[in-house]
């Protein structure tokens, strides 16, 4: 696979993995009866938010840097969930932005009605971002007048109602089930945590098997693949039944790495239900190869998305949520301090 | 309403509504270090008030505002996807760099707010620093793609007019336009001075109208005010000189943009300056050159082809008109002002206009007031100015002479040629006006409501208490303090 497409992997990785502690306490807090676990999450959230918004600028702008033609796809076929995606996000960044000034000023139940009122619209990107993904790699809502010349049209009831779309954001809801359980390490939902993980790799596995071939075949081929998933299930138990250090980001790296190996295992094709194998190469799909920006700027682009990636995601972020989930909680052990 | 039009006013009114929030995050930081370095140093719990507050306005803004922006970055590749491939090819290199920006910004702001007391004071102002030096610096790329879209560089344009294919692309060259002298400076000195001058606003606002105002509410206030003054009108000497070198810019490398902006229709030696109804005469010329010569060519649209002449001039030159006009009669009061806090002038002419003690007196609070926040309209108008006047074109191109003797711009790409002609744009374009609508009228109504119960005074006591137990005591999270 061209080293560039695999590089955009990273940052779509990451967008995704952060984004699924924000969407898992979702699927959590009504779960979750424990006051001890919603609180933990309300103040990840809290912690979380700034790094979500930034991991999307940082994805967006990757996009724009190494598929400069894919501007004409986003125009021309995907600019309705985009754009609907981004009204979504200003609801979302609003409610957050208020929850964090109530926070600062103590204003406590500000803060968690503002949470709390963040969440659905993260529900519904999370969805709009998922049909943007599956659409893009199988080709549903793609009518493909010439291939040449990216002169193509949407159809967003295909593009929303495919079989694909919605097997595969059940299967995601149902990693995230797994991922929120080993986040907060929840040893009441252990069994909740293996089923959600089962019936994702179940999801995942059936969703790819019938639309995405490529991803299938790479995958179940691929020893590494079957080791991550045993390594999904041990570190379940693990993460639930004994104190583990640095618990939340293993659960963050697997599913980045995750993440990253469904990226390689695409081999780099998209459209691939629209486009039969023996078109563009013997695979199905279409090399995303294709779509790249001319090679000068891309490579000053990528030197700067790297260092991106290297100083400012790695370093700096783990440092500030430190930082902001370490003051979080002593705020909250005050709190429970002062009511005793 | 034809679709091209609704595609330029969506694009617009998110820009605009953007940039309402982007001088807060630009000057924001350096008023609230400003606010927290006086604090310290003179062990003024009033300033360290004025620094915790706004940091929280700072964070409320700051969320809106990125929210507005990474709408227009959704519509950069939606509606006007045309023109984004070629920036893409060409010039993302700033925007790349934006992200390190951006991130600086978001990370600092997160460690600003959750830092007081958690590190020693001068890590945590110079935290604050670098926020401001993130919100600044993003400015200052989005500015330079702007610039590039003015003069565009880092490519063969003659190879592209001629066959529409992109050859000779240098990033790096493209990143640094020579449109980037005039805008870059005048962006930076205009956000800083929008933000001093509508802080300042604020504060005279609440002289003016709150009543029954405590002491602890009285001096908070006043240094705000002073404080937001002085920093004003220390900017206003940097755009003085911004606003004149972008006359003297555009006059050698837009001249097209120099007679859409001044209104100049003819060509003339010695051309005058007219702002409405008022003709200046040779001060265009006097202006616009350098050395100053009063009586230079300064060419109208007389000199170009038709096809090339702005169709909206007129909205781009009044808005020019306003921006300029109330940019002068501000940067000339916020000096005025701030002499009088520093001179505090006893003579009878500053004395009939208050001057003697503005922070006091009504009429020097109502001009602090109107004007401060009028510098919001000039900021607008200024963007408006700026963009209205590219029109036709969203990508300039070379200007070159043409056999008829008049001058003609080959445009890399015509507005026309840019916009997304999809129907639905329309429906899903205004829903996210409406979005961004409630946005901000949201965000005005949770900032009031957030200080309901949260007095200047409690934040005051607070304050004294903070500075008296860093005199003698330690922090119980064993941070170092000065």
């Amino acid at each position: 696979m061209n080293e560039y497409v695999l590089f955009f992997f990273i940052p779509l990785a990451w967008f995704v993995t952060a984004f699924m502690i924000e969407a898992g306490s979702v699927v959590m807090i009504p779960v979750c009866r424990y006051e001890n676990y919603r609180e933990k999450m309300l103040i990840v959230i809290g912690s979380l938010w700034a790094i979500i918004a930034t991991s999307l600028v940082y994805l967006v702008v990757s996009l724009d840097t190494i598929f400069a033609p894919v501007m004409f796809v986003t125009g021309s076929v995907l600019y309705a969930p985009l754009m609907v995606l981004i009204i979504m996000l200003a609801f979302h960044h609003f409610s957050i932005g208020v929850a964090e000034g109530s926070s600062t000023l103590g204003k406590h139940s500000m803060e968690r009605t503002f949470l709390v009122l963040a969440l659905p619209f993260a529900l519904i990107v999370a969805f709009l971002g998922n049909t943007l993904f599956t659409s893009v790699f199988s080709g549903y809502g793609f009518c493909v007048h010439n291939l040449l010349t990216l002169d193509i049209t949407p159809n967003y009831t295909q593009m929303i109602f495919n079989a694909f779309n919605w097997v595969f954001f059940i299967g995601v809801v149902m990693y995230v089930v797994y991922f929120t359980v080993v986040f907060y390490g929840i040893k009441e939902r252990l069994l909740v945590g293996a089923l959600g993980l089962t019936l994702a790799n179940i999801l995942f596995l059936v969703s790819t098997y019938e639309w995405l071939p490529v991803v299938f075949n790479s995958a179940v081929n691929n020893a590494g693949f079957w080791i991550y998933i045993v390594i999904l299930y041990a570190y379940l138990y693990i993460a639930t039944t004994r104190n583990v250090p640095f618990r939340q980001a293993w659960i963050f790296l697997l599913t980045f790495i995750g993440a990253m190996m469904f990226g390689a295992f695409t081999q780099g094709r998209i459209l691939e239900d629209i486009v039969p194998a023996g078109t563009v190469g013997p695979l199905p799909g279409v090399p995303a190869s294709l779509l790249l920006t001319n090679a000068a700027t891309l490579t000053a682009g990528a030197i700067v998305l790297g260092m991106a990636g290297l100083l400012v995601l790695g370093g700096i972020t783990a440092v500030s949520y430190k930082v902001l989930y370490k003051v979080a909680t002593e705020r909250v052990e005050t709190k429970k301090a002062t009511v005793k | 309403m034809s679709l091209e039009i609704f595609d330029r006013v969506l694009a617009g009114y998110t820009m605009a509504t953007h940039v309402l929030f982007t001088y807060w995050a630009i000057a924001l930081p350096f008023f609230i270090i400003s606010a927290e370095y006086l604090a310290y140093k003179k062990n003024d719990p009033y300033y360290l008030a004025i620094a915790k507050r706004w940091s929280v306005v700072m964070a409320v803004l700051f969320a809106v505002g990125s929210a507005a922006g990474a709408a227009i970055a959704v519509e950069f590749i939606t509606v006007w996807y045309k023109w984004m491939y070629l920036v893409n090819q060409i010039d993302i290199l700033p925007f790349d760099i934006e992200v390190l920006a951006f991130f600086s910004e978001v990370i600092f702001l997160a460690l600003y707010l959750y830092g007081w007391d958690r590190m020693s004071r001068t890590a945590h102002m110079i935290v604050g620093g670098l926020i401001g030096l993130g919100s600044s610096a993003s400015g200052v790329l989005i500015i330079l793609v702007n610039s590039w879209m003015n003069t565009p560089t880092g490519f063969n344009i003659e190879a592209y007019l001629q066959s529409g294919q992109l050859t000779g692309v240098d990033p790096l060259s493209a990143a640094l336009p020579i449109a980037a002298l005039a805008e870059v400076p005048m962006g930076l000195a205009g956000a800083w001075f929008v933000g001093f001058g509508s802080i300042a606003g604020y504060f005279a606002f609440r002289k003016l109208t709150k009543k029954d105002m405590t002491t602890d509410e009285k001096e908070y206030y006043n240094r705000g005010l002073k404080l937001a003054t002085y920093l004003g009108a220390l900017d206003a000497i940097f755009l003085g000189w911004a606003g004149d070198n972008a006359g003297k810019t555009l006059y050698l490398y837009q001249p097209l943009k120099l007679a859409t902006l001044e209104g100049v229709m003819q060509t003339a030696a010695g051309a005058p300056m007219q702002v409405g109804p008022i003709s200046i005469p040779n001060m265009l010329s006097l202006l616009a050159t350098w050395p100053p010569n009063p009586h230079a060519t300064v060419l109208g649209y007389s000199s170009f082809v038709q096809a090339d002449w702005d169709p909206i001039w007129y909205i781009s030159h009044t808005a020019y008109d306003l921006h300029a006009t109330l940019g002068i009669i501000g940067a000339i009061a916020v000096w005025i002002l701030a002499y009088s806090f520093w001179k505090q002038p006893k003579n009878a002419l500053f004395k009939a206009f208050g001057l003697d003690n503005p922070a006091e007196n009504k009429i020097p609070l109502y001009a602090m007031f109107f004007l401060g926040w009028l510098q919001v309209v000039a900021w607008e108008a200024g963007w408006v100015g700026a963009e209205t006047g590219r029109q036709p074109f969203v990508i300039w191109g070379p200007m070159v002479q043409t056999a008829s003797g008049l001058y003609e711009i080959q445009a890399v790409m015509l507005t026309a040629d840019g916009f997304n002609n999809s129907p639905e744009v329309l429906p899903i374009g205004i829903s996210i006006m409406v979005a961004l609508a409630l946005a901000v009228a949201g965000t005005i109504y949770m900032l009031k409501k957030l200080f309901t119960g949260k007095e200047v005074s409690a934040d005051v006591s607070s304050a004294r208490l903070i500075m008296a137990t860093n005199a003698g005591g330690s922090s119980s999270l064993n941070i170092k303090r000065k």
